[in-house]
């Protein structure tokens, strides 16, 4: 475990979060990500080596047949667009970068 | 006429009944009520403007089979509503509407509940006081220079003012219960499974759950009645049979074991808040309850399992929010950069700080260390829970370590606003219902203590805390606001 986090190490996670942050915000997140990870730290004093990572036993694989369950309403859904082109959302293009 | 909005489920039903007034006036005089104190209180986002004729329209042929009917009710702004708006408290979905409605809600409307509005909450629920909302604060009907706790603050200041009968929350690590306690009012997490997520803006699935808050123990019995049950489309809600709650409310807790968890009363926890506490366990001493001490060691570690699991699957969560089907949206020529103005611009900082800690705690080289880890913890103490309640029908608590804090005095320091969840979020990991139970005053604020049943056993809550409320010389004192 780590007890501080660098602000590279900020730069990458903001990239993984797909976040824009200031540098006043990254400034701030290296202090309290690093405040945390301090905090959490203490978990290492508990001894569960030998236990299973958590499951919810009675609820693993649930599936149910392909059958329709509700009345999608695609208006309603394509009126929430930001940007829209008749019926289909629009989006930035992602070929050609 | 009495002041109708002094009136509970049953009161209401059987003054409907007989005709002595109609669900209209019932909901004229809570939103004359609303326009008149939520103004100083702050605890609706937005409010319901065809609910008066949805009240007209209810028929008083069905007021038999509908459970609710003509009962009005608020909803903290994370469920889905059709036809209002739900923002999550969030930049990010300032101007959503969403085409479809969350189970409970539509259960609740089913039953003939009447929605008066959407509730305050902090951003997407990250929060323990409400300030993180990214529109209003929500000030404390106790103490309008407090906080209401979080992130169901609005739902829990709402029903403390009387500016709802009853309302719905959720609790992830403790945000309808701490909120309950801040507002001296009932409010009850479920077992997990037990009422359906579905239409809930999502923030940590395996913890989150949907719940009532009320003034009285009995109305939040009525509508878990309501609300509980198999969902098809929230593949964890269980077929469990939902039990009839409120034939708990009336039987006498004698001879029942509760446990006090010893870690909860140590140091951390307030003098007052302790003294308050005990004198409620005296009080169900004499109505014939056994307690007894136990150790749950596990607990003090509930803190650091849930800041690390929760994370992880908020960053998951969040993802979806993208700029490109619906909410905000920077629109920039490259897609990547659209994601990272969109994203950088609608989401406050608790948000984007859990963000990034989750996007940590899951990345390679640290998968291990901190998520993996946090998983075995949970089984452990989820394990020692079950063990637990081999020898104890209930355990007791404090359900907050303080009574509420002033507005500001926690906000700089995110681990400061933690703590105050320190006895609620231990009970999520593992899974368990669990309630917080108004008990008493410290300096004319409210103070409560946490009930925690096993699994889907909430009949034993319900069971013991009507029975404290019938005895509890405070259960009726109101804020004066």
């Amino acid at each position: 475990m780590k007890d501080k986090i660098t602000s590279k190490e900020i730069e990458h996670l903001a990239q993984l979060s797909r976040l824009d942050l200031s540098e006043k915000e990254k400034a701030k997140m290296t202090k309290d990500l690093s405040d945390i990870l301090d905090f959490v730290s203490e978990l290492k004093e508990m001894k569960v080596e030998k236990e299973k990572p958590f499951l919810f036993e009675d609820q693993i694989n649930i599936s149910r047949e392909g059958e329709k369950l509700i009345d999608y309403d695609s208006e309603g859904y394509l009126k929430q667009a930001p940007k829209r082109e008749r019926q289909f959302f629009k989006v930035p293009r992602i070929l050609n970068q | 006429m009495k002041d109708l909005t002094l009136l509970n489920i049953r009161e209401l039903q059987n003054g409907y009944l007989k005709g002595n007034f109609s669900p209209l006036e019932v909901i004229r005089a809570y939103l004359e009520r609303i326009q008149k104190i939520d103004p100083k209180i702050k605890a609706y986002l937005s409010l319901n403007d065809q609910v008066l004729g949805e009240a007209k329209s209810l028929d008083p042929k069905k007021i038999k089979r509908q459970p609710l009917w003509g009962i009005p009710f608020a909803a903290k702004d994370l469920y889905l509503t059709k036809n209002l708006k739900t923002t999550a408290a969030s930049k990010i979905l300032e101007n959503f509407i969403a085409p479809y409605e969350s189970t409970v809600t539509k259960r609740m409307k089913e039953a003939g509940a009447l929605l008066l509005g959407k509730t305050n909450l902090d951003e997407f629920a990250m929060g323990s006081s409400t300030e993180r909302s990214a529109y209003q604060v929500t000030h404390n009907p106790w103490d309008l220079t407090r906080v209401p706790g979080g992130s169901s603050g609005g739902s829990a200041a709402a029903v403390a003012a009387r500016l709802a009968l009853v309302s719905l929350g959720t609790d992830t690590g403790g945000s309808i219960r701490q909120p309950a306690s801040f507002c001296g009012i009932f409010g009850l997490k479920p077992t997990y499974g037990r009422v359906s997520r579905y239409g809930i803006i999502a923030m940590a699935s395996s913890l989150d759950q949907a719940g009532p808050m009320s003034r009285s123990v009995e109305d939040s019995a009525r509508v878990l009645e309501v609300i509980s049950g198999f969902d098809a489309n929230d593949a964890t809600s269980s077929k469990k049979e939902v039990p009839q709650y409120s034939e708990f409310l009336n039987k006498s807790p004698k001879g029942l074991k509760i446990g006090l968890i010893k870690e909860f009363f140590t140091e951390g926890l307030d003098q007052e808040v302790k003294k308050a506490i005990q004198i409620a366990i005296e009080v169900l001493k004499k109505e014939g309850v056994e307690f007894s001490e136990v150790s749950i060691p596990e607990v003090k570690f509930g803190l650091s399992i849930y800041y690390i699991l929760m994370p992880a699957e908020v960053s998951s969560n969040l993802a979806r929010y993208d700029g490109m089907r619906y909410g905000l949206n920077e629109y920039y020529d490259s897609l990547l950069k659209t994601y990272q103005l969109s994203r950088g611009k609608g989401f406050g900082d608790e948000a984007k700080r859990r963000i990034m800690l989750g996007s940590f705690v899951l990345s390679a080289g640290y998968i291990e260390a901190y998520y993996i880890l946090a998983q075995r913890a949970r089984t452990a103490l989820k394990k020692k829970f079950e063990e637990v309640f081999k020898n104890f029908d209930l355990l007791l608590g404090p359900t907050s370590p303080t009574p509420p804090f002033k507005i500001g005095e926690k906000m700089e320091d995110p681990l400061k606003m933690y703590l105050s969840d320190v006895y609620t979020v231990p009970v999520n990991p593992a899974g368990l219902p669990a309630a917080s139970v108004p008990c008493g005053f410290v300096n004319n604020l409210p103070v409560s203590f946490q009930l925690i049943a096993p699994h889907f056993k909430e009949e034993k809550i319900f069971q013991v805390a009507s029975a404290f409320e019938k005895l509890n010389p405070n259960a009726t004192k109101e804020p004066n606001i």
